[in-house]
């Protein structure tokens, strides 16, 4: 176990700047998700980690040592790569006991390791079954039982639940998250799947074009994003422009709106967001409400019916808002209909950029 | 049923004349390599007399046994050179890659005739010369490229990941490529040498200009040979060449499967 640490790195290919001055922390027996969408370096600050690549600029530290120079096979990595990569002329067993007889491991020691770890993943009795006879589920305990047998500082995981269908995925993620919790290991996953980062880890790094945009745990992330980015690519949110108006501030076609922030350090015109879920739709005995500062009388332009929930969009300042209700009546407003919305101050977060 | 009938008719005849053209020569060779007219007189006349006199003319067995040295050690040399090249060309982004890449396509269509001539004249000029070992060289220049094909086609179904993965665990580089990476191109390797054994025991054209009077391989020395008149000793090395280089197939065969 270790903590891995990135210090400013900077990572270009030729022109393409895959990393700009990227510092994480990553903490000792952590679940850390690199989140962002294709090109945004999460792969990068994998390989790096790895060893595949080397900085540019800055150093990656794990367990306090700078690794740069060390070759990958010295750095004690586990890694399961997207298609999990098992070697496909060798049985499950060869493919786990393969890290320990590079290490010239004893005979005896290497069968035992080999029984937990088929144990843990729960695969006992396949050893013998060659890569190409087991489903993708299994496909993919064997690469996680290789990647943690060598007892690695560190595991790298890369997108491993892509290849996976979506029901098959859920199982595998619950499992991941049990082996991870056993063996209590330092895990960093890449994904761009914002589900699977909210589920899985207990801190989310963020990514766009190579710069780290926010980390914190997932509610951290996911209740107050710091940017339009971030509030825009995990889960809905409505993006609202605001401007500062005789010690208030009105949305632009001047109704006024109430912002739970310290006015001195706002801006005159900026932008806040709300989450299309903590949009309210006030009727019957909450009409009228002093719960929410902010109240709004709209038209529906468009309503969806997803089953559990309904989606509406609705008109604002010359913006479409999308509220959530959830469809607990199973009444749904007709479009063009005029509904009240209204939201807490505290549930808005102003966006630096 | 009708039309299965009449296709497989047809694959019949095909196989047939495969059969034919390409074995039947071979086969009425070997028999006559058995037989005591030296001009092809039916019915066969068994013996062994022609063997026997092949184990005699020492300038024909000298030969075989040239050709056999050269095609060995020129494989050895042509299929590991070949496999590094084809690697690189996989593994590693490099200036003047695509160059040298389409450099190695040319001496394919090259006549032989031409190849020869330069070599010759090239061998001459740095001071090499000719004899067994120009012959390697030149056999390893020419049997490279088909090396570089085959086992660069191999190479493109294999996923770096493997190897990456191999060294996640601790493999050192080389550890990784012999580990992992040779056994999946290894039936393009085996092909691959197999081509190269017989482009050079085929050779003919650049073996004769590199050949010495001393020194010549067998097509050089039968060409030789039958110009001065034809004998059956040339049947029965033909034919020791022929089953030595089965055998050789069937036993490798054996011991790897060729599918996965």
């Amino acid at each position: 176990m270790a903590e891995v640490r990135l210090d400013s790195v900077t990572k270009n290919f030729g022109a393409f700047k895959a990393l700009d001055q990227v510092s994480i922390r990553f903490h000792e027996g952590g679940f850390y998700a690199l989140l962002g969408p294709s090109g945004s370096g999460k792969t990068t600050i994998l390989r790096l980690i790895a060893g595949f690549e080397e900085v540019d600029m800055g150093s990656i530290y794990i367990n306090d040592v700078d690794v740069a120079g060390i070759p990958v096979e010295k750095r004690k990595i586990g890694m399961v790569f997207q298609n999990y990569a098992l070697f496909p002329n060798m049985s499950v067993k060869g493919n786990i006991e393969f890290g320990l007889r590079v290490k010239k491991m004893e005979r005896e020691l290497i069968e035992k390791k080999v029984r937990d770890v088929l144990e843990l993943v729960q695969l006992e009795g396949l050893d013998d079954r060659k890569p190409d006879q087991l489903s993708g589920g299994q496909r993919q305990r064997v690469a996680l039982a290789r990647a943690v047998v060598t007892s690695p500082d560190v595991l790298l995981l890369d997108e491993p639940f892509s290849a996976l269908d979506k029901a098959l995925r859920l199982d595998m993620q619950i499992e991941l998250k049990r082996i991870q919790r056993e063996v209590g290991i330092t895990t960093i996953f890449v994904t761009h799947d914002q589900e699977e980062a909210i589920t899985l880890s207990d801190n989310i790094g963020i990514l766009d074009k190579g710069i780290l945009i926010q980390e914190g745990s997932p509610s951290e992330v996911y209740e107050h994003p710091n940017s339009e980015f971030i509030a825009t690519f995990l889960g809905d949110s409505n993006i609202i422009p605001v401007k500062r108006y005789e010690g208030g501030f009105r949305l632009s076609d001047g109704s006024p709106i109430l912002i739970d922030h310290e006015n001195s350090v706002l801006p005159d015109k900026f932008k806040v967001c709300i989450r299309a879920e903590k949009i309210f739709i006030l009727e019957g005995e909450k009409n009228g409400s002093e719960e929410f500062q902010n109240q709004y009388d709209v038209e529906i332009e468009q309503s969806f019916f997803a089953g559990k929930s309904l989606t509406y969009l609705v008109g604002l300042a010359g913006i479409k808002l999308k509220v959530f209700q959830q469809n607990a009546t199973g009444k749904r407003h007709a479009e063009g209909n005029r509904i009240k919305i209204a939201w807490k101050s505290s549930d808005m977060n102003f966006l630096e950029k | 049923m009708n039309r299965s009938n009449s296709s497989n008719l047809f694959s019949r005849i095909y196989l047939f004349s495969i059969v034919v053209f390409l074995y039947l020569p071979i086969l009425v060779m070997i028999l006559m390599s058995f037989n005591t007219s030296k001009f092809y007189q039916l019915p066969i006349d068994w013996t062994f007399d022609w063997y026997v006199e092949l184990a005699g003319n020492k300038k024909l067995l000298k030969a075989g046994w040239n050709s056999l040295f050269v095609a060995i050690v020129s494989t050895i040399i042509s299929s590991v050179l070949g496999t590094c090249v084809a690697y690189a060309f996989f593994r590693f982004d490099f200036k003047g890659k695509r160059f040298l890449q389409i450099l190695l396509l040319p001496p394919i269509t090259i006549p032989w005739l031409i190849i020869g001539t330069s070599m010759l004249i090239f061998f001459f000029w740095v001071g090499i010369g000719r004899g067994l070992f120009p012959m390697i060289l030149g056999h390893v220049a020419l049997s490279i490229p088909y090396v570089v094909i085959v086992v660069g086609a191999r190479m493109k179904t294999f996923d770096i990941a493997l190897e990456e993965s191999a060294r996640s665990l601790g493999a050192s580089p080389l550890q990784a490529f012999f580990k992992v990476t040779l056994p999946w191109i290894f039936p393009g390797f085996f092909a691959a040498s197999l081509f190269a054994f017989a482009v050079s025991l085929d050779q003919f054209v650049i073996s004769y200009f590199l050949a010495t009077p001393g020194e010549r391989t067998l097509p050089v020395e039968i060409y030789t040979a039958i110009r001065k008149g034809f004998t059956p000793e040339i049947n029965a090395i033909s034919t020791i060449i022929i089953l030595l280089s089965m055998s050789i197939l069937l036993v490798v065969s054996r011991f790897h499967r060729f599918s996965r």
